[in-house]
């Protein structure tokens, strides 16, 4: 079967806030602390996904990211993982796309590459967070959208998905082809082998542009938005209890509370 | 003229603060507001809304034979239809586990614009202008839209005042039948799993008591769960002490977990990570306890200590339950 998944380059969320700086100009944040980027994490969760099918069935993998400026070994970290193939559609056009705008391309980029069986996204990106990007796209390629999954199964040509819910979970369950998205409770992500680094260097990604692909990005207007970004002040006056020790300032704490009511 | 509709999520029939804060927020932006349910065609479940402050509820009738946990499919072609056939002009949304899977789609097909878990929304000229925290928290996005672009926003948790009751004013009850194709249903649910972790519910605590990466695996919850019981509180988690294994998912706190705004949100070893902040910020008063002075999280935090949790805990533990059972 033919897997592929949805990745993304982003800025690291692990960069302190204070090396944070906003590009006016692409409404954008950057790292000032020149880190490189990384894979969004939910992704790698979404490629560890389709590894785990691999492991148990024939399949293919192959991984899409639409973007700018890609750092190659961030973008060849799922070879590495053993996913099969790579395919990069990047240029200035694709540079902070808003959802529908990144749907599109990956519809139409999907669509060249050639439809799969299962589509594998993350949940949403640690960047703009904004969790439309996977729903969209079942919706413009009309795929069964099985969401927030912590596990997926595949009999014949059906796919159960087992969805995280708050407290619990549920069983979903449709035909192929689909689209899954995947959350953390999905389960850490497996290291790079040395055999796929080795085969990630030599394996080079297919690379797509924008004039390769048959998409408008101008055709929602309708819904355009102007966007503005800012970093928020965080500070609050704490009040820090002290006591000689530890075993004091504990105590102290809970009269403290005691005496404002909290407790 | 404009039209906000509320949307309460399917199976919570029950009023509480966060329902009249998203409606006294839709009472803010628009002329109409409506409260929209969900209702099996067995139950009556608009009387609990009648007495909010809203010009009409409609009940939207789904054949039982969807179940009583309605699939996403049949949840998003219902409120497709009902956008169409009352002219809504703004969708307004909590943000849940439940509005993640719906909004996004509903707004593609009604070619409105989205805006995902917005921390506030106001009009601002012509344009409706909606805040959202981005990168994890760390940043906020002020988007603005057109006032003539249908829109869908999802709405964090605590945001906006709670609504005046009303108790003079009857308000319509107004019930449809969403027109729902066979061919609309495509994933089905098989089965719906919850189990309530003991002690009270999480999401709506007023103690929460919560450990971090800093507790360094799985016996100090142990700990935290003999404080919760003491102050009559529930346990939650970040999600790295989550991910490592050392207590359930069902426990975790943040932007991907649960929203929390208790009224003493008690953190040891939480560093303060903004996706962690995005699930507590809006608690009341944050008392931490970390080793690390410059911690994150005594930025938003009323009282601090800066020490072992080790000693910390034990000790802040046997004083609360001394203090708590001299009444």
């Amino acid at each position: 079967m033919n897997i592929i998944v949805c990745a993304k380059q982003v800025l690291d969320p692990e960069t302190p806030v204070s090396g944070f700086v906003i590009n006016e100009e692409s409404v954008l944040i950057e790292s000032r602390l020149g880190n490189p980027p990384v894979l969004n994490g939910f992704d790698e969760n979404a490629v560890e996904a389709a590894l785990r099918i691999k492991d148990a069935n024939n399949a293919e993998i192959t991984v899409v990211s639409i973007g700018n400026n890609f750092v190659m070994d961030v973008m060849k970290k799922p070879i590495s993982m053993g996913a099969d193939n790579l395919v990069l559609v990047q240029g200035p056009e694709f540079e902070n796309l808003d959802p529908i705008s990144t749907a599109r391309a990956l519809y139409e980029s999907i669509k060249q590459i050639g439809l799969p069986d299962l589509i594998i996204c993350g949940r949403q990106a640690s960047d703009w967070d904004n969790s439309q990007v996977p729903l969209i796209l079942a919706e413009l390629l009309d795929y069964n959208c099985l969401t927030l999954a912590q596990g997926i199964t595949l009999e014949a040509n059906t796919i159960k998905v087992e969805r995280v819910i708050p407290d619990g979970y549920q069983i979903l369950e449709s035909s192929l082809p689909a689209l899954v998205t995947v959350s953390n409770e999905l389960g850490e992500p497996r290291y790079p082998t040395l055999r796929g680094i080795m085969s990630a260097s030599k394996k080079d990604p297919q690379i797509f542009s924008y004039n390769d692909l048959d998409v408008n990005l101008d055709q929602d207007k309708n819904s355009f938005t102007e966007t503005k970004l800012s970093i928020p002040e965080r500070e609050q006056d704490c009040e820090f209890i002290q006591g000689v020790d530890d075993e004091e300032s504990g105590r102290l704490l809970a009269m403290k509370l005691r005496e404002d009511g909290l407790i | 003229m404009s039209h906000t509709a509320v949307i309460i999520e399917q199976g919570h029939h029950n009023v509480d603060e966060t329902t009249q804060q998203i409606l006294s927020l839709a009472n803010s932006l628009g002329d109409e507001t409506s409260i929209v349910i969900f209702q099996p065609d067995n139950a009556n479940l608009s009387e609990k809304f009648t007495n909010l402050n809203c010009d009409q509820i409609y009940a939207l009738k789904i054949d039982s034979v969807h179940g009583t946990t309605l699939p996403d499919d049949i949840v998003i072609s219902s409120l497709e239809w009902f956008c169409k056939d009352k002219n809504v002009d703004l969708i307004l949304i909590t943000k849940s586990a439940w509005s993640l899977n719906i909004a996004p789609r509903l707004a593609f097909r009604n070619k409105a614009a989205y805006a995902h878990d917005c921390i506030d929304i106001k009009i601002q000229g012509n344009n409706l202008s909606c805040v959202r925290p981005v990168y994890g928290g760390n940043a906020l996005a002020q988007i603005s839209i057109p006032a003539d672009t249908p829109k869908v926003a999802t709405v964090r948790a605590g945001v906006g005042q709670i609504s005046e009751k009303v108790s003079n004013k009857i308000v319509p009850v107004i019930e449809l039948e969403p027109e729902i194709k066979a061919k609309d249903l495509r994933v089905k649910i098989l089965k719906t799993v919850t189990e309530a972790p003991e002690g009270p519910d999480l999401s709506k605590a007023e103690i929460v008591v919560a450990g971090g990466r800093g507790l360094g695996g799985p016996e100090p919850f142990e700990k935290l769960r003999e404080l919760a019981r003491v102050l009559g509180g529930a346990v939650g988690a970040s999600r790295a002490a989550c991910d490592a294994g050392w207590i359930d998912h069902n426990f975790q706190i943040g932007l991907t977990g649960k929203t929390v705004t208790p009224n003493v949100y008690l953190s040891f070893g939480i560093s303060g990570a903004s996706q962690h902040m995005a699930g507590c910020s809006g608690s009341r008063n944050i008392v931490s306890i970390n080793s690390d002075k410059n911690a994150n999280i005594f930025k938003d935090s009323k009282y601090g200590v800066v020490g072992d949790w080790n000693i910390v805990l034990p000790a802040f533990t046997a004083a609360a339950r001394e203090l708590v059972n001299e009444n």
